[in-house]
């Protein structure tokens, strides 16, 4: 069984990176509790996820649109965040992702016979050096800032059958980028509770087609709770995890021109159930729910999210 | 063991060394790209117009790309180019067809979205 997902981590290691997103948006989505601060020294923490979308309606603003240049839309993306503990303040870490698909559905009232358009391959690299600047032991409080450089795997658009690919699925912004993450973290062990609250921001350049994806701005709640029941040896593993998340992003500009179509404020809640086996490997599955979504202009909008997480501690003496 | 592994090793070098440059081939018929037409060059946002390109030449290889946004659906001599949501202005969408020799030529045409 190990070994079934040792070979699974390694496929997606070998693979690369992604995080939670509007769909037109290259970049990589956010895994689930993965991605939480600094690590301890010498302690090598390996994670690898599966993220699906579906993005099928068109939103002006808030409310639905009858545009119908889309039917749907879907991605497929696989990533991993690999950190190691330098000293037990200083972490480095990096995110790899890769899209297996990413793909829109034309609609067979305006576009006939039936097409698609679909992207796949690596989309950014993050490289990020975490420090720890606050820890107290006896309040269980941690506070971490992170500052990263991100790293398009090429600066060339996708082209397939010699047609250039729609911006929308391009599997990366094609150009470098800032990332700087806060993570803020509080325990209450006798509840066995944790609270998380997270920040990211990413700030894109323009890439070679004059084409300047919007700034990221990103805020998470976590709260996770160890799950007591009366049949302990049934849930003694498991952890609930509720997360509510606010992603708002800028307008992308073209040629220094603001697309009117682009830029989002929405908010998620997503509900994540880990389990722990051996103390070993956590392995969580994770949902993206639409709370709320506001599009500039007029856009696809995200119906759903599902994802799954593995995570691995190897602590090195 | 050892000798073995020096003949395969030989084999390789030899293959390697071997290998034949690619050459270009010659033509009969001279690549000529005679035109980029639209069915329409003044569109609708959310709306397609289908874009053809006309060429003569032997084994072309037509690869399109636009600048500025817009979607390219198909390819070959005929692709549609379709408009996103809140698109206006001018866009171009550009066109080379290359032949088997390697000679290419490009044409660019322009859209109005309005």
């Amino acid at each position: 069984m190990l070994k079934v997902i040792f070979i699974y981590i390694f496929l997606f290691l070998i693979s690369s990176d992604i995080l939670a997103q509007c769909f037109s948006s290259p970049g990589n989505p956010i895994g689930g509790t993965a991605n939480l601060g600094s690590v301890e020294k010498k302690l090598l923490r390996i994670s690898a996820f599966h993220k699906y979308s579906l993005s099928d309606y068109y939103l002006e603003g808030h409310k639905n649109s009858d545009f119908i240049l889309y039917d749907c839309a879907d991605m497929n993306f696989i990533g991993s965040i690999i950190a190691y503990g330098l000293t037990d303040k200083f972490t480095l870490e990096t995110e790899l992702g890769y899209f297996i698909n990413k793909t829109i559905y034309y609609d067979k009232r305006l576009v006939l016979p039936e097409y698609k358009s679909k992207g796949n391959g690596f989309s950014n690299s993050v490289i990020s050096a975490k420090y720890s600047l606050y820890f107290n032991p006896d309040k269980r409080i941690k506070y971490t800032l992170s500052a990263g450089v991100k790293i398009p795997f090429s600066t060339e658009p996708q082209y397939v059958n010699n047609a250039l690919l729609p911006m929308d699925v391009q599997p990366s912004t094609g150009t470098y980028g800032t990332v700087i993450q806060s993570y803020l973290l509080k325990e209450n062990s006798l509840k066995g509770m944790r609270y998380f609250l997270i920040n990211r921001v990413e700030i894109n350049t323009e890439n070679k087609q004059e084409y300047q994806f919007g700034n990221v701005f990103i805020t998470s709640l976590f709260v996770s709770k160890h799950l007591h029941f009366r049949w302990q040896w049934l849930t003694e593993n498991w952890t609930a995890i509720l997360q509510v998340r606010h992603e708002y992003r800028t307008k992308s500009k073209n040629r220094d021109i603001e697309v009117g179509s682009s830029g989002s404020n929405l908010l998620y809640l997503s509900p994540q159930l880990n389990y722990t086996i051996k103390e070993k490997w956590n392995v969580s599955v994770i949902a993206d729910i639409p709370l709320y979504q506001y599009y500039y202009g007029t856009q696809l909008a995200n119906k759903f999210a599902i994802g799954f997480n593995l995570t691995r501690d190897i602590l090195f003496k | 063991m050892k000798k073995y592994f020096l003949f395969g090793f030989l084999i390789v070098i030899i293959m390697f060394a071997c290998k034949k440059e690619k050459t270009e081939e010659p033509v009969t018929i001279q690549l000529n790209f005679t035109s980029l037409v639209a069915d329409n060059d003044t569109i609708l946002p959310g709306t397609t117009t289908n874009i053809t390109a006309n060429a003569t030449g032997e084994g072309l290889v037509y690869t399109w790309t636009s600048t500025g946004g817009g979607n390219i659906i198909g390819s070959g001599t005929k692709i549609s180019y379709a408009t996103t949501p809140c698109m206006y202005g001018n866009y171009e969408v550009q066109c080379e067809v290359k032949d088997k020799a390697g000679s290419s030529q490009s044409k660019a045409i322009t859209i109005r979205v309005q």
